[in-house]
């Protein structure tokens, strides 16, 4: 037992960043699901590690208001913006939550409240790695359950064909907005978590390259199923690591077995993997594999 | 003052529009954000650099030979990361997280090749040294042979686009991909030019920027991959003239905020205009009609 | 002291009596120093049974590689010692009833950027760690193993090559990482679990106050950019200036702020303030702004990369106005970028090449020689803080008995209790926080050389 304890000990922290990219990986893919690409997950992220930290810091709180004042922040904020931002759709929508994110980081870069470039220090360590397996492990039940409930195939009848969806007298709106919600709720609680695990947190880490990176998570694990984007996560925060001998071939691996993915299959490694198991039929993706998508959503 | 900050804007907005329009050419055609196209504006930067640098090459047999390259590297780059997934019709969010592959494979090869260092030019091998002044108003000559090099660039590309065989092809394609199929319209061969005009473009305005600012290194395509959504998406996806005038808008929003406001403001004035602009008119100053909200 | 310790070896699956590899005759070696008495290999090839026959437990095994302070591997089915492993294990108990009651290698982990944006400093710092290891192996006392590893520039590498220091490796002490937000991200793992820290290149304030664990070389702008607001206004006359900074970075943030404080203490009026952000490369429109202010001097606090771009595009702009600047001043490099732009300008620096002391003329002769290129100052700082290691190392007093966690509390207390240092920075002393502090010199650019001001 005490090799494996030592063992956890040394990948404690690869295991809690898989876990959290994990989470990141299904805010975004919750609205995959609806057939909106989305990149604000990095700003919602920030918007909940500083809320929690201030919470904490300044206001004295215990660590489960702080958490409780993320997820709601986030959440109000989304709900806020949800309706204009979500009339645009495609490469419209993304830029624009691209835009959001930025502003958010900008504001904590210029806002001396929150620290400026310098960031916070010396933030309560309360968060434990089995805080976000656990956070993961009940969302990959809630996302379990989703699929399977009226509001799950809502959502993927809008990102098949919104307007037919409309039409079957699905609102649409509503629907999107609540889901842009929840992404945002969780990611929120990702970064709060994150912030309470680190000590530290500023601007920069929440940058436009984290919030694609997190989007190659999802779309390499596969968008069939929310076990895709959990995959995805821990396969790529995996990858460097276990190239640790290639040096500084590394980043050129990492590009190439995304490019092949992509590019050879179509379901990302869920995809891969339930082709290499016989008798599990592949399903197809309705954001990945949707025929007359170019039109529909562009 | 006004007068140097103006001419400051229209340089910063000539490169800007250089850089957005090979991104909105291809937006227009392909529906496609081509997240490699600031992987491609820095390889024909370092490649104008090695050239001159190393093999001792002048400034215009670098320019030409960096371009060519950068068409080549565009035609590559269809054919691994969107070709496959023009093929299966596979939406457009695969192709941008393919491009962003070759973009993160494009970075580290340069790495490698050209070291991660900020690289200096060499300053005999630069032409138009000097500065014209009018009055109190200083202009490198380099910045006045970029802003000459866009517009005669800008009017060739519009030109192509509206007048040629080719750019009758493109058109058709933004059209209606379908039916410009049955019309004749070599679809593989027109979108492979396509991607050799948008990456040559790139390449000259990353060799320019490299040279006028006297740096290049892998690293500097990640910030203007951003600026040149927010020009294209100001402007208009796909309108070559929408790139310039998104270009100009967003490089005098950046001045104005730096005049008017405080420096530390100036990277939000593209997002604000950007978003803004989204609001009040979604398909951007001089974008089509095409669908762009629910 | 004598020992009687019965030894046993296991062999890992793999490793038949016919594979004539490494392995046997590193055991003949073994058995052959090994006195009768005091320690007896035996091999169990395949599966490990004791002397009695019996198949041994998981369990005993544990205990056993605990006792002997092997490290144990956990294969599929079967537990085995590592070839490295066997070895010390034999060795530790055999070399402990020596005289020498030390340890004859000190393991060291640093982590540096080795790819990435901010990999372009790395490089002297990579030399000067292999200098310096050559120069403190050559001497008495325990050697330095210093096992070196890439984070690619990023926090979440850092902290990741920091863990496995600290865990699996068990490493005495870590050197970097790179720069500050990294080190405010990975440096509290290495306090809590109690493991020093030796920093050689984060300039950035307040790392130091991560805990008593965390040491450094590299020397925090705010004590040494004074004496360059002194210089600039007695040799200079300077009585107002603008300032220019990059507000996304700690480090410049840092070298702002010092300036800031110095400039009004020393009651230069400054004019305006301007900010740019890290990777920019048009600062027309800030400059046109200050331009117009007209100051004596523009203070510049930013990295190399886009202090040369400011420099050089002042001048093209038609500003005369003379540069202040921080430690990216201070770079060959720069100067070499920046050419005749740069004329006149001046910058503190806690360290110069043409320094006299005794240390620093053969570091950089033999720096040279070796790697045919100029050191910098983060080759200086890192030299001089692998030589302070040493230096800690050999009074700490560490035995093979001591556990990690015990040698690693000696090597930090040998490490705080290093007052003053004479090395290639000069004298260096440091604060109780673990600063250090320089006697620094204020460089001006004359004829497009660093110059020393008097």
């Amino acid at each position: 037992m005490g090799d494996l304890l030592q063992f956890l000990a040394s990948y404690n922290y690869l295991a809690y960043l898989a876990a959290l990219n994990a989470i990141l990986a299904l805010s975004v893919y919750i609205m995959l699901m609806a057939g909106q690409l989305s990149l604000a997950s990095m700003g919602f992220m920030a918007i909940g590690a500083y809320t929690s930290a201030l919470l904490m810091i300044n206001g004295g709180m215990p660590f489960a208001v702080g958490l409780l004042g993320a997820a709601a922040l986030a959440g109000l904020i989304a709900l806020a913006i949800g309706k204009p931002i979500l009339r645009l759709k495609g490469v419209y929508l993304a830029i624009t939550t691209v835009g959001f994110s930025e502003l958010i980081r900008f504001l904590a870069l210029n806002w001396d409240y929150l620290g400026g470039a310098m960031g916070l220090n010396g933030i309560p360590q309360t968060t434990r790695t089995w805080h976000v397996f656990l956070y993961l492990a009940i969302l990959i039940f809630l996302f379990h359950r989703l699929d399977r409930s009226r509001y799950g195939r809502a959502l993927r009848a809008i990102g098949l064909d919104e307007t037919a969806a409309k039409t079957m007298g699905i609102p649409t709106a509503r629907y999107k907005t609540l889901a842009f919600a929840a992404s945002a709720v969780m990611a929120a609680l990702a970064g709060s978590f994150a912030a309470h695990y680190s000590f530290y947190i500023s601007p920069g880490e929440y940058n436009f390259s984290q919030a694609v990176l997190v989007l190659i998570f999802a779309v390499f694990g596969g968008l069939g199923t929310h076990w895709g984007p959990v995959l995805g996560a821990i396969a790529l925060t995996l990858l460097p690591e276990v190239f640790r001998f290639l040096q500084d071939w590394r980043p050129i691996i990492y590009g190439v077995s995304v490019l092949l993915v992509v590019i050879f299959f179509p379901g990302g490694l869920v995809g891969l993997f339930k082709l290499m198991i016989p008798g599990t039929r592949r399903k197809a993706s309705p954001i990945a594999g949707g025929k007359d998508e170019r039109h529909g959503t562009a | 003052m006004i007068a140097q900050q103006i001419i400051n804007a229209l340089s910063q907005g000539a490169y800007y529009a250089l850089f957005a329009s090979g991104l909105t050419l291809i937006f227009g055609v392909l529906d496609i954000l081509n997240l490699a196209h600031g992987a491609i504006f820095m390889w024909g930067a370092l490649m104008s650099w090695f050239l001159m640098a190393e093999m001792g090459m002048g400034f215009f047999p670098a320019l030409a030979i960096s371009v060519v390259a950068c068409g080549v590297i565009g035609i590559l780059l269809d054919r691994a990361a969107f070709k496959p997934l023009r093929d299966r019709a596979a939406g457009h969010l695969p192709p941008l997280v393919s491009s962003l592959a070759v973009s993160f494979i494009l970075v580290n090869l340069a790495e490698r090749f050209f070291g991660t260092r900020v690289v200096r030019f060499p300053s005999d091998a630069v032409p138009f040294s000097g500065t014209l002044e009018l009055g109190d108003v200083r202009l490198p000559m380099l910045q006045v042979a970029l802003m000459c090099v866009s517009v005669v660039l800008m009017f060739a590309l519009w030109y192509m686009v509206e007048r040629t065989k080719v750019g009758r092809s493109i058109r058709a394609l933004q059209e209606n991909p379908d039916v410009a199929r049955l019309m004749g319209v070599d679809v593989e061969r027109t979108i492979a030019w396509m991607f050799v005009v948008a990456s040559a473009l790139a390449g000259v305005a990353g060799v320019f920027l490299g040279v006028a600012y006297n740096s290049a290194s892998p690293y500097m395509g990640h910030w203007i991959d951003l600026k040149g959504f927010a020009v294209i998406i100001l402007g208009g996806m796909g309108s070559i003239p929408g790139a310039v005038l998104g270009g100009l808008l967003i490089a005098f929003a950046e001045t104005a905020t730096v005049v008017y406001l405080s420096s530390d403001y100036r990277d939000a004035a593209a997002f604000v205009v950007l978003m803004a602009m989204l609001l009040i008119k979604p398909s951007g100053l001089l974008g089509s009609s095409r669908e762009v909200r629910a | 002291m004598m020992y009687n310790i019965r030894l046993t070896i296991l062999i890992p699956i793999g490793y038949g009596r016919e594979d004539k590899g490494n392995l046997w005759p590193a055991l003949d070696t073994l058995a052959r120093d090994c006195p009768e008495r005091h320690a007896k290999p035996r091999v169990f090839p395949a599966e490990w049974r004791s002397s009695a026959g019996r198949r041994k437990t998981r369990e005993e095994f544990l205990m056993f590689t605990k006792l002997a302070g092997a490290p144990a591997r956990l294969g599929r089915n079967v537990i085995g010692l590592s070839v490295a492993g066997l070895i010390a294990a034999a060795s530790g108990p055999a070399a402990a009833q020596e005289a020498s009651s030390t340890i004859e290698t000190a393991d060291l982990g640093a982590v540096y950027a080795l790819t990435g944006p901010v990999a372009i400093y790395s490089t002297t710092i990579q030399n000067a760690l292999k200098m310096a290891l050559e120069d403190v192996n050559g001497m008495d006392g325990p050697k330095l193993d210093i096992a070196l590893e890439d984070d690619r520039s990023n926090k979440n590498d850092a902290i990741n090559v920091y863990q496995k220091f600290i865990q699996r490796d068990q490493k005495l002490l870590i050197f970097g990482p790179l720069i500050g937000s990294q080190t405010f991200a990975a440096a509290p793992l290495a306090q809590r679990a109690g493991v020093p820290v030796m920093l050689t290149s984060v300039a950035t304030p307040g790392v130091t106050d991560i805990g008593d664990y965390i040491f450094r070389t590299s020397v925090e702008s705010a004590t040494i950019i004074p004496s360059t607001v002194e210089a600039a206004v007695d040799k200079l006359g300077i009585e107002t200036v603008a300032q220019i900074y990059t507000n996304d970075d700690q480090f410049s943030i840092g070298e702002y702020e010092a300036f800031d404080g110095a400039l009004t203490e020393n009651g230069v009026e400054i004019l305006g303030v301007e900010t740019i952000r890290t990777g920019d490369v048009d600062f027309s429109a800030q400059l046109t702004k200050i331009k117009s202010l007209d100051p004596d001097a523009i203070v510049i606090s930013s990295q190399g990369e886009e202090s040369v771009g400011l420099m050089t595009q002042a001048r093209e702009l038609g500003i005369d106005a003379v540069f202040l600047g921080g430690n990216a001043f201070n770079s060959s490099g720069v100067l070499k970028d920046a050419g005749e732009a740069m004329e006149n300008a001046m910058s503190a620096t806690p360290w110069f090449a043409s320094q006299e002391n005794e240390a620093n003329l053969e570091f950089v002769k033999r720096y040279r020689e070796m790697f045919d290129a100029d050191p910098d100052w983060l080759a200086a700082q890192t030299y001089d803080a692998v030589m302070i290691v040493k230096q800690a190392v050999d009074a700490a007093g560490i035995t093979p008995d001591d556990g990690v966690a015990d040698a690693r509390t000696k090597l930090r207390d040998a490490l705080a209790a290093i007052e003053t240092y004479d090395g290639v920075l000069g004298k260096i002393e440091f604060t109780d926080n673990g600063d250090p502090v320089v006697p620094g010199a204020v460089l001006q650019v004359k004829n497009g050389k660093h110059e020393l001001v008097e």
